[in-house]
């Protein structure tokens, strides 16, 4: 139901931007810059090749290149059983990873201890149950949502799925065209949604993006803990805030990371995913 | 001073005076007073006898009631822009009875006056902190798309902050925009915006006076923390048939007015609507002619005099925005009030007013798809008896009681699918409601001819009722994963119920025959509060009554200052300074969630707040250039628990200084001109202290609420009126004007947001990194009206 309101920002910010007389240009702040902090960017999920910490730190708002990353830090997670999982950084995608590599277990709780220069950094989470999704189907768009701006790119695809109505549940939703994450054009799409309001049958729901002939699509859904809800609607209203004159005021998110000058989130899912491939007519919607 | 001293002193005040004058037989000159060719009546007319120096000013109902001893007098009847009456009278003990007619004045060029009130009623009124806005001044200035709007003129007068163009929020000496009681006939107005605020829901062809109170606020008035709007609509010409109205840029309106039975019973109706959605539709892009947006307002109100002692009105106000992407999708809001008034004589000193209101404010969305098909509908309604005396003791004393009372219905909102297919399912965010009592009495006191108080007091009780299932959480603070037990609450049960005692005074002193001192003390109470956590509202905020864990907020101003009148009245001059306290002030959580939330309760953040300012304004009344000259210093901070790691902070439009400078040159009879410049120093702003990447999206940091400022705030506007030679035969009187809105094109900071830096064709510079995008509204904009009458 989140991105309902999401989209009711949407088309003020259009009114007074396309439909009226708004303009904008890029203008220069003189900005009091903050002394970088440690950012923890954690997911550990039922699925063994979604389970990695990625640290950096953060960087002056104008600064041009990429944020540095923490190569140096002592990584572990503990689950609620006594068990400790090791994590070691791996150079070539910049990740820690768990070796040996394990998967979590629905009903158990993480614990993520990160130890930087003598800086310790904890955040808990707990891995919550997911619905299978049912199927993928595509066609050509009937979408409201989406405007074909390329001849090619004509197909949506459709997800079914159960919202189970005896439990409370929290959702992310990731969407990919041949492996590219999907985010809009700006980027800055977070596609999440508590289960209040919504129906148990889910049907021909479509994403945010557009497809063409031969592109693999793949979807994905990760359950989430209140906490993690949270962080993730923070942090859309932080990245899509209009600086505060129609939406709330920008603040950090509200995050699970203790520790003093650090920012971030540890996510713990487990994860539903389906992938097909656009024109395969096997998975066509009829 | 605590309350009760206060009260007190009040008391004592009370005692001393009531008695004062009863030995001596007296009798009682009362009556209405009106215009000659209209027969509306007039407000605030001077009555005055000048063998005893003492008079009467007419109620906001065009009554008034002078208690004297008995005797022959000379009774002059004197009106700004109206020919004076005298007349002799011979009171007896019986009373007299007296109703008076003014004519419009036929003025010369150096007779204009624009002042639509008593020529020295900035010095000798015992109000202080009001502004009475004047329609026809307002018609002649330069407007946004030619539309003449009170509430963009009311956030040009000192003390009162904008938070940009183009919004009908406005900012009352500390206080948010939702702190502001706006009434049209006695009902609340509760979202006054059309166009998300481009226009405000005010039709000035109806307007007969707009009051706006920013301190030294009556006992009558309350429910709101910093300022009350007081907006009558004119009743209806009772002679004979006219017409108004106005062809703009982007709306236009009619007005019809005219006597349903000869001097006894009047009609108005009036309309106005937008047309930008004529010409959407004419277009060949689909884009535009798809996408439908527009507005309209319905007024109308019939008013009956049956007699000298009894006389009936009825008001409606009707007005609807409407937003059309396509056909499948769109969304509207809009107000809804109605008025049914009765005004009676007990005798010819106690004078009534007994009102029963409703007022409704509505939005709903609609989206019309197989899949995620929806329609969601929020509304507020409150009822509303209110029952209002003045009685005319003598002419020391003038002492107003009543009782006001309100019930409010709060539904946050209701979702239905609107196809079988749909994922959503059928909720009901749950309904509030609340019962509003106050009871007031307050008295107008001439202590001696210098000096003049008025002190009141006003009881609040109000009542946070069932139906309602009450979450009783362990931890109301507690957004993330709030748990509660849940209560049931039957019909009409008190859930929590809020008393409060509040102090008015105000007092006048005159220091000479055009010069006083004044000064003011108030307590407010609010008991409704806006769900919203941004600097301007929208119309998809709703409202919620004081209840277990949302406090009345409260405020108590000071406020002092020096009148001072020039040259016979030609100039205006007022300096004036306050201190604001506010206590629980309503605010919310970092990234709350007010929309949609069935724990919305858990994201309220109540704390402290103050201001204090300095205003000062100079008006030039008379003469062909008229226009006024206003200067603002104001702070205002705030401090809520939990907000910016509890430090203070600049409230979101604590804007430290503004400017406004407003002229209106008349050339001659064919050619005004008028011309306005504002200036304000910049809003706050939270910017970013850094930024980080997290799962692929660049984040800011935040490390402090407000502690950036907007760039400055300037405009010049200029207009030219036209009214073509007057043909004395004719009735159709006709003026064109023509207005230029930021004459000099600076653009003006709306907001600044940040976004991931781009190419000018929007292509996402790699490696990542971001940029402020500053927002502007209206650079350069004429527009042309034209006004008649008929």
């Amino acid at each position: 139901m989140k991105s309902l309101y999401i989209r009711i920002t949407l088309i003020m910010i259009t009114f007074f931007g396309a439909l009226c007389w708004g303009c904008e240009e890029t203008i220069q702040l003189d900005l009091e810059q903050a002394p970088p902090v440690v950012v923890v960017d954690a997911l550990l999920t039922d699925s063994m090749a979604y389970n990695h910490v990625r640290l950096s730190r953060s960087v002056d708002f104008y600064y041009e290149g990429r944020a540095p990353v923490i190569t140096n830090a002592e990584v572990q997670v503990q689950d609620n059983e006594g068990n400790t999982y090791p994590y070691f950084y791996q150079e070539e995608d910049s990740l820690y990873r768990p070796s040996p590599p394990f998967a979590g277990e629905v009903g158990k709780v993480y614990t993520l201890n990160v130890t930087i220069d003598g800086q310790t950094i904890t955040a808990t989470d707990t891995l919550r149950f997911i619905a299978a999704i049912d199927s993928l189907r595509w066609r050509e768009s009937e979408s409201f949502f989406l405007e074909p701006k390329d001849d090619d790119y004509i197909y949506e695809v459709l997800t079914y799925a159960r919202e189970p109505k005896e439990t409370e549940d929290f959702y992310l939703f990731k969407f990919y065209r041949n492996d590219t994450i999907e985010r809009f054009d700006s980027e800055t799409g977070v596609f999440y949604s508590d289960d209040i309001g919504l129906g148990e049958e889910i049907n021909d729901l479509s994403g945010p993006s557009l497809y063409s002939l031969e592109d693999t699509a793949r979807f994905e859904m990760y359950s989430l803990t209140p906490t993690a809800f949270k962080y993730y609607f923070d942090l859309d209203q932080l990245i899509n805030s209009d600086g505060g004159m129609f939406s709330g005021i920008p603040a950090n998110p509200a995050s699970n990371i203790e520790g003093a000058n650090a920012v971030g989130f540890f996510q713990v899912s487990a994860i539903s995913a389906e992938e097909i491939v656009v024109g395969d007519p096997e998975t066509k919607r009829r | 001073m605590s309350t009760k001293h206060l009260l007190g002193l009040c008391l004592i005040i009370w005692l001393g005076t009531v008695s004062t004058s009863s030995a001596q037989s007296s009798g009682t000159l009362s009556g209405y007073v009106k215009d000659a060719e209209t027969g509306e009546e007039l407000i605030g007319v001077n009555v005055y006898v000048s063998s005893l120096g003492s008079g009467a000013v007419t109620n906001p109902y065009g009554f008034y009631s002078l208690t004297i001893p008995q005797g022959t007098y000379e009774v002059k009847f004197t009106y700004l822009g109206y020919e004076s009456v005298t007349k002799d009278i011979d009171l007896t003990e019986e009373g007299t009875s007296i109703n008076i007619e003014l004519s419009p004045e036929v003025v010369g060029l150096e007779e204009v006056v624009i002042s639509s009130t008593r020529l020295d009623e900035n010095v000798r009124d015992i109000s202080m902190s009001t502004v009475n806005l004047n329609l026809e001044q307002i018609k002649r200035l330069p407007s946004l798309f030619g539309e003449p709007d009170i509430i963009k003129s009311i956030q040009m007068q000192p003390g009162v902050i904008s938070a940009g163009e183009g919004t009908s929020a406005y900012f009352v000496r500390g206080g948010s925009s939702d702190q502001n009681l706006i009434i049209i006939d006695e009902a609340p107005v509760y979202d006054a915006s059309h166009l998300f605020g481009l226009f405000s829901v005010f039709n000035s062809d109806v307007i007969k006076s707009s009051e706006l109170y920013k301190g030294g606020i009556p006992a009558r008035y309350g429910g709101r923390l910093s300022s009350l709007l007081d907006v009558r609509t004119i009743d209806g010409n009772n002679k004979r048939f006219g017409m108004k109205g106005g062809i703009g840029t982007l709306a236009s309106r009619l007005m019809l007015e005219g006597p349903i039975k000869k001097d006894k019973a009047s009609y108005l109706i009036s309309g106005r609507r937008s047309y930008v959605d004529v010409f959407q539709r004419l277009s060949n892009n689909e884009d535009v002619s798809s996408n439908l947006v527009y507005f309209y307002d319905i007024n109308a109100k019939v008013n009956w005099k049956i007699s000298n002692k009894n006389r009936l009105f009825a008001a409606g106000y009707f007005g609807r925005d409407n937003f059309n992407f396509g056909e499948d999708a769109g969304f509207d809001w809009g107000n809804t009030t109605f008025t049914l008034r009765w005004n009676h004589l007990f005798s010819d000193k106690l004078f009534s007013n007994t009102s029963v209101i409703f007022s409704n404010f509505d939005y709903g969305l609609e989206l019309k798809d197989p899949v995620q098909g929806l329609q969601w509908t929020a509304n507020l309604q409150q009822a509303q008896f209110k029952l209002d005396f003045s009685y005319f003791l003598n002419p020391k004393n003038n002492i107003e009681f009543g009782y006001q009372g309100a019930y409010l219905r709060f539904s946050p909102g209701r979702l239905e699918p609107n196809s079988p297919t749909s994922i959503f399912t059928e909720l009901q965010l749950e309904k509030m409601f609340g019962l509003d009592h106050s009871l007031y009495i307050s008295n107008d006191q001439d202590i001696s001819d210098r000096l003049s108080f008025q002190y009141g007091l006003r009881l609040s009780y109000f009542q946070n009722i069932g139906p309602f299932t009450f979450r009783d959480y362990e931890d109301p603070q507690n957004n993330i994963n709030p748990k509660y037990e849940e209560i049931e609450y039957d019909d009409l049960e008190v859930i929590e119920d809020f008393f409060n005692l509040e102090p008015r005074f105000a007092a006048r002193y005159m220091l000479n025959a055009n010069s006083s001192v004044k000064v003011s003390y108030n307590r407010m109470v609010q008991n409704v509060h806006l769900m919203s956590n941004s600097t301007v509202p929208v119309p998809f905020n709703t409202w919620q009554p004081s209840s277990p864990y949302l406090r009345p907020q409260k405020a108590d101003q000071i406020a002092a200052g020096i009148f001072k009148n020039y040259r016979e009245n030609t100039y205006e001059l007022s300096i004036e300074a306050y201190y604001k306290w506010m206590y629980d002030v309503t605010d919310f959580a970092d990234n709350a969630q007010v929309f949609l939330n069935q724990d919305i309760a858990t994201e309220f953040r109540q704390g402290d707040s103050y201001s204090y300012g300095l205003e000062f304004f100079l008006v030039k009344n008379r003469g062909p250039l008229t226009g006024s000259f206003a200067y603002t210093y104001s702070k205002t901070m705030r401090q809520i628990p939990t907000v910016n790691n509890d430090l203070e902070f600049p409230a979101n439009f604590d804007r430290r200084h503004s400017i406004s400078i407003v002229g209106t040159y008349e050339l001659n009879d064919k050619w005004a001109f008028g011309a306005n410049w504002v200036y304000g120093s910049g809003r706050p702003l939270t910017v970013p202290a850094g930024r980080y990447e997290f799962d692929g999206y660049v984040t800011d940091i935040i490390t402090e609420r407000n502690g950036y400022r907007l760039p400055d705030y300037h405009r010049m506007d200029l207009s030219a009126t036209l009214t073509p030679r007057k043909n004395k035969n004719r009735r159709w009187q006709g003026s064109w004007v023509f207005s230029i809105y930021n004459l000099y094109g600076r653009k003006n900071p709306f907001t600044i947001y940040t976004r991931l830096a781009a190419d000018g064709d929007g292509n996402i510079f790699q490696p990542i990194r971001k940029e402020a995008r500053m927002i502007y509204l209206f650079q350069f904009l004429p527009s042309v009206t034209y006004n008649f009458k008929f």
